[in-house]
């Protein structure tokens, strides 16, 4: 029995968007993860008609139920349970959630509690890689985007980043994967076939599920973003989905080296996302707080994390204050940013919730006068590494609060 | 596995799949090949068929080796099978014999 419900690490390269792209199986799902046993098919299937039809559970007559159940068999659960979301158990005919680490991130669980149906081809839009990496490039533009121009860039990114041959089950991935494995450098023909895709699929795709605006006689693209997406899953390794998030690799006492600025960024802003009380962060120069940094700490804000961010530059401090006014800003007030004494020196610090931690050093100048990075990284409350910087800066932490209240007015508002 | 059909007057044009080929991606490049122009000048596929549900459909492990699949796409009679698309400018669509 045991492991019948701790598969959810094998299960973890199967399509978990697909999975949840249907409010039943939300619902479904929803009703498993609020029980600790499993429960029987039938108790299932009149619960789901209950939550549906909103209806008590004794008004369900035999005949709904008789329905809910062979669309649970025959449809929803085989689905969920190629996720390895649940597990069945078909001698008891019963079920249960497993322990896929999804679960534990919170913005899956937020979608799993969604049953807007409105949901359903958002998630099922997220279900595939190269819409994925279409999104996290998109995103980041403000403007609409020449397709032709989203298609290298999206072909860059499979290119060095393995886009589809994770290991991934989904379906495009399966077929294209093995082909893509040793060609990094995206040709000319595979930029192609990538807009083409796009123009056929996935740029239709997102435009039904209100994400983007696609014209296709102007052949631009725009964003338009959708409350069910996630930064973390747009940047997420195809394979994994949800599962990159937080306490997935977050357990233990593993810490990290993350090793040059692009994945140091990446890192730092998957952090942000992830953010559900507090994010204390440290910047040193204002050449490392991107566009991207902002409209994340705009969105963490906005779900109603505390940001507190500290800088002794005041170009970030203005930049920050200016356009997020909600974010507590405050200067340090020792030099305790320069941590090594050497030639390395603090970049950047991000806590987040007081459990997961990056710390990002800035070494010596390399090519384009750009300091190279490194940071390490550590999750989970009793991570060896959050628990130090935990104690360190704690005290300081509670302290800025009574620091940030008489800075803050200090400040014309 | 199929057996060959002999080639009729309207023999329609054939595009085998390659073998990590989607079936969405076939239909649009044979589409495309039958009517002489870029893929990029038709209409996207979407607004004939749900293509993650076209290529779902003839996912290999599930058993879609007798799959014929028929739906009009501009203007064209698509006919899907596993391994090759079929693209017939036919008016009336006659349904395709299943021989296998």
């Amino acid at each position: 029995m045991g492991d019948r419900f701790s598969r959810g690490e094998g299960a973890s390269g199967r399509d978990l968007f697909g999975a949840v792209a249907s409010h039943r199986r939300r619902r479904v799902l929803a009703l498993l993860t609020d029980r600790t046993s499993p429960v029987p098919l039938a108790d299932l299937a009149t619960q789901l008609v209950a939550r549906e039809e909103d209806k008590e559970l004794l008004a369900v007559t035999r005949e709904e139920q008789r329905r809910a159940l062979v669309d649970l068999a025959q449809t929803q659960l085989p689905k969920l349970e190629d996720a390895g979301l649940v597990a069945r158990d078909a001698e008891r005919r019963t079920v249960a959630a497993t322990d896929h680490p999804a679960f534990r991130d919170p913005a899956f669980a937020a979608a799993v509690d969604t049953h807007d149906p409105s949901w359903d081809p958002a998630l099922s839009a997220l279900a595939n890689p190269r819409r994925r990496a279409v999104l996290s490039v998109l995103r980041r533009r403000r403007e609409p985007v020449d397709r032709r121009e989203l298609a290298a860039l999206v072909a860059a990114r499979t290119g060095d980043r393995s886009e589809v041959s994770e290991g991934s089950k989904s379906e495009e991935a399966e077929r294209e994967g093995a082909g893509s494995e040793e060609t990094r450098c995206p040709t000319e023909d595979e930029r192609h076939r990538i807009l083409v895709s796009l123009h056929h699929v996935h740029l239709p795709k997102l435009r039904r599920a209100g994400i983007v605006e696609y014209d296709a006689e102007r052949e631009t693209v725009a964003y338009r973003g959708h409350p069910a997406l996630t930064e973390r899953w747009l940047d997420a390794e195809p394979g994994e989905s949800p599962r990159t998030a937080p306490s997935a690799e977050g357990r233990s006492d593993e810490i990290r080296t993350i090793e040059g600025r692009e994945d140091v960024v990446a890192h730092g802003q998957s952090l942000f996302d992830r953010a559900d009380e507090e994010l204390f962060l440290m910047i040193t120069t204002d050449g490392l707080l991107e566009e991207e940094c902002i409209a994340r700490l705009e969105d963490a804000v906005d779900r109603g994390v505390d940001v507190y961010l500290g800088s002794q530059t005041p170009e970030v401090r203005d930049l920050v204050r200016e356009r997020t006014p909600d974010v507590t800003i405050w200067e340090p007030q020792t030099d305790w940013l320069n941590l090594p004494p050497t030639r390395e020196r603090v970049g950047r610090l991000v806590f987040v919730d007081r459990e997961a931690l990056m710390l990002g050093t800035l070494g010596e100048e390399g090519a384009a006068g750009v300091p190279r990075e490194t940071a390490i990284a550590g999750e989970g409350a009793d991570n060896a590494f959050v628990v130090l910087m935990r104690e360190m800066l704690g005290p300081r932490l509670d302290h800025l609060d009574a620091q940030s209240e008489d800075f803050l007015s200090q400040i014309p508002l | 596995m199929t057996t060959e059909e002999t080639p009729r007057e309207s023999d329609p044009s054939r595009y085998r799949l390659r073998p990590f080929e989607l079936p969405s991606e076939g239909v649009y490049f044979a589409v495309a090949a039958a009517k002489n122009c870029s893929p990029l000048e038709l209409q996207p596929l979407d607004v004939a068929i749900d293509p993650d549900a076209l290529d779902a459909l003839f996912r290999s492990d599930r058993g879609a080796e007798a799959l014929r699949l028929t739906f009009r796409y501009c203007g064209r009679e698509v006919v899907v099978s596993p391994d090759e698309i079929r693209v017939c400018d036919r008016r009336a669509a006659e349904p395709e014999p299943v021989d296998d």
